[in-house]
């Protein structure tokens, strides 16, 4: 893999390596109308990182963050603030969990080892989702509002290169792994994705579970 | 007849009206019953399906709760993350036995089969219906599989990390069909047909359905939402929607229940139509009797009515009409009496006088006959009503009347019958009197009725003839008396005595006479008259110059009739034509026959008066005599001299034309008629032929034998010859051929003979013709 070279220095704010590079992707959908927030941008290129350990906590029935985002390796913590109980669990690939009825904080952390998306879930309230985005990457953010990322490459990467990233985002039609795309190594780029509405599946769970009542 | 007619037709035709109406009703009653049968029953069956639509959809949505319930299992999530697929094949087991559904599979995200309880070969799962389960979050596809239909639901089995689909089976079974037909009322069938192409098949049905049908409607074609069939309403419902017909549920109502109840109330129907006609017809019954009656009670009245009875009204029970008909007819009754009157009083009155008139004066008559009663008829007659009608005036002549009138009424007291029979005859039945009494009554009577009459105070005298009659002597019925009255009266006319008196006997002659008219043409058409002929002699030279044409009539039952009798009633009755033509034809036949015996005589026919006044005289002359073998002048034709004195230019004028002819013309019976000599100088005549008045008697009477030799001087003297007749013996023959007379005929001579008889005849007076010439030279000189 070819270092870009960065030619301005509009992100000396960071304490950057000399040789490290700016790369400002966009991500939009809708054929490139509307920019895309919250979408999880990152290199499609192990690098090192350094395990963290996190939480997720319950709160109001919502996992809280919604998506987190970590390091292989790390250990993510569940404590549990609500006053109900929380089935815990996961059956992703990346990670496949179970933490039983508990209230309060479970005994032990769970420590994410595979890169990947793990999808959490809540046995007793079905609503309950979070997701975990796993990687081996330290090159890696979210979008803002504007659907702009601005990522720090270590080594400039090679002109006329293609950089592969990863994104992910929860309303991406397949979330349970992100899309993948290569961009020109240049200082800017934009990707286009496609994203789904917001799940009708719970809508039309809730219309049926309405009609149901009804009967 | 005429009462069962009346009823019969008033009970037919109301009972033709009800049933009519009620036929019409009923007819209708079933056609509304019928079509409300059909809407009731396609209401239903639409209700049905609206039924079975929401009945599948609450089935699904049941369903799909059941499977919502299912794939939340974290159990079965986890079975089906675990990956395991012995693990995997029982939880599905399991759990979709737990959601009640017949078959279940499980797919995974990119379409890879996970485990399946289905041994079979799997139903194929399209991406259209994942598609749609992606967005909706079910689908729902029917399919027809091993001779079963399902409902194939496809739900995604989702959870943190877990992406699957599960597909279950949930069959349209005979429990479905059974629930849908109690709801609804109707009885249900599935059916589906494997291809497009295909025809369908029946694989459930609810309880209680007809093998047999169900084979019929699986093979009727489903291309419409109604089946037609004779026993069943249907309706095709396309579970799968409208674009996908393959699976299908039909629904039944049995259109045996239906018309079960249709024949039910028609039978009704026909009942009460039944019951009403036999209502009517009683109705019509007690109508027609209380109509009838009154009407038969009207019919009897008016009947008694005509028959000139004056019957009491009938009461009518009933108003309106009828009894307006009764009063109609009582005023009817009443008005006819009145006009009965009218005309009688008209028909034996008479309007001039008031008196009676012949019926009346007949009416009486009969009465009297009939009574046997005498009585005395005296009549009269004005003599000269038309002249004082003409003169004075019909108003006049009416005064006149009413004055003789009055004045019979006056004289005749006691007279049975006073009447005006025409239109100056009065006729009055009077008690019977005897012979003396009756003459002094009628004197009596003629004198006041001739004395002066002061109308317009002005005194008239008028002239009248009276007769009378006994009766029942001199007639013994009213068309005796009828005819003996106009006989009296005609006689009484004659005679001019101012009374006169019938004698028995006249109206027998009468009698005898209107035979005698009848029986003539008769005679004259079947040939029964009889010819004779009376030889005429040349007084010079005794020869047998010529014959008279005598008719004869030997009457069946009345033996003889004189020519003299029978030729005045053919005369009178107009049917001397006919006898003038008859004879003249039978003189040519029988003269013929003589000349075919060799007998040459001329012949003599006698004319009547009235001949001379027929224009087609002369053609029967000359077509009876058309192939007469002499010369016409042997013709000679007979004219009596009164008749050629009754209309003497007439006569004049066909004797001209008969002169022309070429025939020999006679005067006959010379000397009783009232010729002029003036008159006899202008006849075309050839000869005179002198009565034999004048010759009977001739060598006794001076008197004639002057006359005879002066009338033969006379008409010698104008150029004429002359004729006697009735020589009786040889003394007037001597006589007549001692004066120059140029024929003779008479007794002496010879009778009238048959014309057969003829020939012998002339041999006769050929063999005395020297006893008749013997003293012939002495005159001749």
């Amino acid at each position: 893999m070819r270092k870009p070279i960065a030619l301005f220095l509009a992100s000396l704010l960071t304490s950057a390596p000399a040789m490290s590079s700016e790369l400002t992707v966009t991500v939009t959908f809708n054929g490139g109308n509307e920019p895309v927030e919250g979408a999880v941008v990152y290199l499609d290129e192990p690098d090192n990182t350094t395990p963290v350990t996190a939480e997720i906590y319950q709160k109001d029935r919502k996992f809280h963050p919604h998506a987190l985002v970590i390091p292989i390796g790390s250990r993510v913590e569940f404590p549990n603030r609500d006053n109900t109980q929380h089935h815990v669990y996961s059956f992703s690939p990346a990670k496949t969990f179970n933490i039983e009825l508990y209230a309060g904080k479970p005994e032990a952390p769970v420590v994410f080892d595979k890169p990947g998306i793990v999808e959490l879930g809540c046995n007793i309230h079905d609503n309950m989702q979070a997701f975990i985005v796993v990687t081996e990457t330290s090159v890696i953010g979210r979008t803002d509002a504007a659907g702009r990322i601005t990522l720090t490459l270590e080594q400039k990467p090679p002109a006329e290169s293609r950089l592969g990233l990863n994104i992910w985002h929860p309303r991406l039609s397949d979330n349970t792994r992100p899309v993948k795309r290569k961009l020109d190594a240049g200082n800017t780029g934009t990707i286009n994705i496609e994203l789904v509405p917001e799940p009708a599946m719970e809508d039309a769970m809730d219309l049926l579970q309405q009609r149901f009542r009804e009967l | 007849m005429a009462r069962l007619g009346f009823r019969g037709r008033l009970i037919a035709a109301m009972v033709a009206l009800v049933a009519l109406v009620s036929l019409v009703i009923g007819a209708l009653l079933m056609v509304y019953l019928f079509e409300d049968e059909k809407s009731r029953a396609l209401e239903k069956i639409t209700i049905g399906e609206r039924l079975t639509r929401e009945v599948m959809e609450r089935r699904t949505n049941l369903i799909l709760s059941r499977l919502d319930v299912v794939v939340k299992d974290f159990g079965f999530r986890s079975a089906v993350a675990s990956g395991d697929p012995a693990t995997i094949d029982s939880a599905l087991e399991n759990h979709s036995r737990r959601a009640g559904a017949d078959f279940a599979l499980l797919v995974n995200n990119s379409g890879d089969l996970l485990a399946s309880t289905l041994t079979r070969k799997l139903p194929e799962i399209s991406e259209s219906s994942f598609k749609n389960a992606r967005s909706m979050g079910f689908d729902r596809t029917l399919s027809y599989m091993d001779g079963q239909g399902y409902e194939v639901l496809l739900i995604p089995v989702e959870g943190p990390g877990l992406r699957a689909w599960l597909a279950s089976g949930f069959a349209l079974d005979q429990e479905l069909a059974n629930i849908i037909a109690r709801l609804s009322g109707t009885d249900v069938t599935f059916r589906a047909r494997p291809g497009s192409g295909d025809s369908y098949q029946l694989f459930a049905a609810s309880e209680g359905l007809d093998i047999n049908l169900e084979q019929a409607l699986a093979e009727s074609s489903g291309d419409r939402d109604f089946l037609e069939n004779a026993h069943y309403f249907t309706r095709i419902i396309n579970l799968g929607g409208q674009d996908s017909p393959d699976i299908q549920a039909t629904l039944l109502i049995s259109r045996e229940a239906s018309l079960r109840n249709y024949y039910r109330r028609a039978g009704e129907i026909a009942l009460l139509v039944s019951a009403i006609l036999v209502l009517a017809t009683l109705l019509a019954l007690i109508i027609a009797r209380n109509l009838g009656r009154p009407v038969l009670q009207l019919a009897d009245y008016a009947r008694a009515v005509g028959e000139g009875e004056t019957p009491p009204p009938p009461a009518i029970s009933t108003g309106g009409e009828l009894r307006q008909l009764r009063d109609a007819l009582g005023d009817m009754l009443v008005r006819l009496r009145e006009r009965e009157a009218q005309i009688r009083y008209a028909a034996t009155h008479d309007d001039v006088t008031g008196l009676g008139n012949g019926n009346a004066l007949m009416q009486s008559a009969r009465k009297l006959f009939a009574g046997k009663d005498r009585c005395t008829l005296v009549g009269l007659r004005l003599n000269d009503l038309s002249n004082i009608n003409d003169t004075l005036g019909l108003e006049f002549g009416d005064k006149v009347l009413t004055g003789i009138s009055q004045r019979l009424q006056k004289e005749l007291p006691d007279a049975r019958i006073i009447a005006r029979t025409g239109g100056a005859e009065f006729l009055a039945l009077v008690p019977a009197h005897s012979t003396h009494a009756l003459d002094h009554l009628t004197r009596q009577l003629h004198g006041i009725i001739e004395s002066p009459l002061h109308i317009n105070n002005t005194p008239f005298s008028l002239r009248i003839t009276m007769v009378t009659m006994a009766l029942p002597e001199d007639a013994a019925n009213t068309n005796e008396l009828r005819r003996r009255l106009n006989l009296t009266f005609e006689k009484a006319q004659q005679h001019s005595k101012p009374i006169t008196l019938y004698e028995p006997g006249q109206d027998e002659s009468h009698l005898r006479e209107l035979q005698l008219i009848s029986d003539l043409h008769t005679a004259i058409a079947g040939n029964r008259l009889h010819m004779n002929y009376q030889p005429k002699l040349h007084t010079g030279s005794g020869q047998l110059v010529q014959v008279e044409a005598l008719v004869r009539w030997i009457h069946p039952e009345l033996g003889f009739i004189s020519p003299e009798e029978f030729i005045f009633l053919a005369e009178q009755s107009g049917q001397i034509h006919e006898l003038t033509a008859h004879i003249l034809k039978r003189v040519a036949e029988d003269a013929r026959q003589w000349s075919t015996l060799g007998l040459d005589v001329g012949v003599a026919i006698n004319l009547s008066a009235m001949d001379l006044a027929w224009p087609a005289l002369t053609d029967h002359i000359t077509a009876a005599f058309s192939n007469w073998h002499h010369g016409l002048d042997r013709i000679t034709l007979e004219v009596t001299e009164s008749a050629l004195m009754d209309d003497p230019k007439e006569a004049l004028n066909t004797l001209a034309k008969l002169r022309k002819l070429g025939v020999t013309l006679s005067v006959d019976d010379f000397g009783t008629g009232y010729s002029s000599l003036s008159q006899l100088r202008k006849l075309p005549v050839h000869e005179l032929k002198i009565d034999k008045s004048f010759v009977l008697k001739l060598e006794s009477e001076p008197q004639d034998q002057l006359i005879v030799k002066s009338t033969i001087d006379m008409a010698h003297g104008l150029g004429l010859k002359v004729v006697a007749e009735g020589i009786e013996n040889l003394k007037a023959w001597e006589l007549l051929q001692q004066w120059g007379c140029d024929l003779g005929q008479g007794f002496y001579l010879s009778r009238p003979v048959a014309p057969a008889d003829l020939p012998e005849t002339a041999n006769s007076l050929a063999a005395r013709r020297h006893e008749l010439t013997e003293n012939t030279a002495e005159y001749s000189q």
